[in-house]
């Protein structure tokens, strides 16, 4: 649906919900509820504390949908909404994001300098996500994973964008730690992509 | 030039201008620190780009779906929640259980945009069915309805008002009803046989798994299951009767539209009776 050539907006979906369209809200949620899960399993580490918490925010979202006044984009204030759930659930599970995985305790270091071989498949990127602070985790998560621009992302955390930048440099250098990857690499080997949606 | 912290993630992007960058580059050849910094930020952000699209869990939407339901419904009282139509007359529902001895009769239309368009006309096509006096039997789905016809977002209200329209006395179902509904059988439950397209009984069972599993089993009494598509993807569409329990006649109609190939909710959308 996403690709329809005469896509509703989801301002006016907004608008037609609040007008009393049920149906309105339900193509929101089919919209926007991979994107809503997926940031919550980067940010939560786990597939079950991903789907609480995107339900949780899928329900909030839909309770707060008459204070969205349409003064930022419909995901920026989605993403705000999504990330107080995790949030929340970080805050009540006292713990950690925890991976999955059998061999994780007894997994060896891979070598320090082998960022040749620093190719990690993205279960071993996952697993080292988990073990970045949770505020760096947050600011890759939403700059490196979504791609969401840095000011955006400081809509998004109520941040300033001095701060989100300061996060996602620190934050992509635990990541590359928690990889086991040594300070080797070249920089500006990001995709072109990633490169636009930046400033 | 003192450690350009503030810049270093600009300057893994690509996307500070050439002068900055300059700057930046000539500090990283005297500081070893800003220059092991950014190789390692380097390596973190390819490496962070690495993560795909996870697949979503089938029905995580559902709670919020019929909260949504709730919501309109609880803040539009009396106002249709679909199509904007006036406000019903209360008794619309009352009429119908009310005529006691009378069928409770239920009428498809199926004028739809796209809607039934392999029944071999545009006219409206009425499917009556005919039950028991007793208010609780509500119409029920005996088959999946097998449609040529692609549904969208924008068609589902219209499609909705006319389910409810058909529900009502305005949209003279008693005229029909008294040519369609001969064969009431007072023991029997009342269904709603569909005349006017091929149905798979077998699919049934199938279908109301894949729409529980979409919608965390909705309520209501299943009154009609359609396949057909939705948006250009195969889709169940299950319309529920819901009433307030204890014997009263059913208040609200709902459309629940779910895709066939992982029972995803796709869409959801209420109308009062």
């Amino acid at each position: 649906m996403a690709d329809a050539p005469r896509e509703t907006s989801d301002g006016e979906l907004v608008r037609r919900f609040l007008a009393g369209d049920a149906g309105a809200a339900t193509e929101l949620i089919t919209r926007h509820e991979r994107r809503v899960y997926a940031v919550c399993l980067r940010v939560l580490g786990n597939p079950d504390d991903a789907a609480d918490a995107a339900q949780d925010a899928l329900l909030a979202m839909v309770r707060k949908l008459d204070g969205f006044r349409g003064e930022a984009a419909f995901t920026t204030w989605l993403y705000r909404v999504a990330m107080n759930a995790c949030y929340d659930h970080l805050r009540r599970a006292q713990r950690r994001p925890v991976l999955h995985r059998a061999d994780d305790a007894t997994a060896p270091e891979p070598a320090l300098d082998d960022h040749a071989e620093a190719v990690a498949d993205a279960h071993d990127v996952a697993a080292a996500l988990a073990q970045v602070p949770e505020d760096f985790r947050v600011a890759i998560v939403l700059a490196d994973v979504h791609d969401l621009p840095y000011d955006e992302i400081a809509k998004v955390l109520d941040l300033p964008v001095g701060t989100v930048k300061s996060r996602v440099h620190r934050g992509r250098m635990a990541l590359a730690k928690a990889l086991g990857i040594g300070p080797a690499a070249e920089p500006t080997n990001r995709s072109p992509a990633s490169k636009e949606t930046r400033r | 030039m003192s450690h350009p912290d503030p810049l270093l993630a600009d300057y893994v992007d690509g996307t500070l201008d050439p002068s900055t960058r300059a700057e930046v580059d000539a500090h990283l050849r005297t500081c070893a620190r800003c220059r092991g910094g950014v190789s390692l930020a380097t390596a973190g952000a390819n490496a962070a780009q690495r993560l795909g699209e996870p697949a979503t869990p089938a029905g995580l939407g559902g709670a919020a779906v019929q909260e949504a339901t709730r919501l309109a419904a609880e803040r539009h009282p009396e106002v249709t929640p679909i199509a904007g139509r006036g406000r019903r007359r209360p008794t619309t529902s009352r009429v119908l259980a009310a005529a006691g001895a009378a069928a409770l009769v239920l009428l498809v239309v199926v004028a739809a945009p796209k809607l039934g368009q392999d029944s071999g006309g545009s006219a409206p096509k009425e499917i009556a069915a005919a039950g028991p006096s007793a208010p609780t039997a509500y119409p029920r789905a005996s088959a999946v309805e097998i449609q040529h016809a692609d549904y969208s977002f924008e068609a589902l209200p219209g499609v909705v008002t006319q389910f409810r329209t058909a529900l009502s006395p305005e949209a003279g179902f008693e005229a029909t009803a008294s040519g369609a509904a001969t064969a009431a059988d007072a023991s029997a439950v009342p269904q709603i046989p569909n005349r006017n397209v091929r149905t798979d009984t077998a699919l049934l069972p199938k279908a109301i798994d894949c729409l529980n599993t979409a919608f965390d089993t909705p309520t209501g009494t299943l009154s009609r299951m359609v396949r057909a598509e939705y948006a250009g993807r195969p889709a169940y569409l299950g319309v529920y009767l819901i009433g307030p329990g204890a014997d009263l006649p059913p208040t609200l109609l709902q459309l629940s539209v779910a895709s066939v190939d992982d029972c995803r909710p796709l869409a959801q959308t209420t109308a009062k009776l």
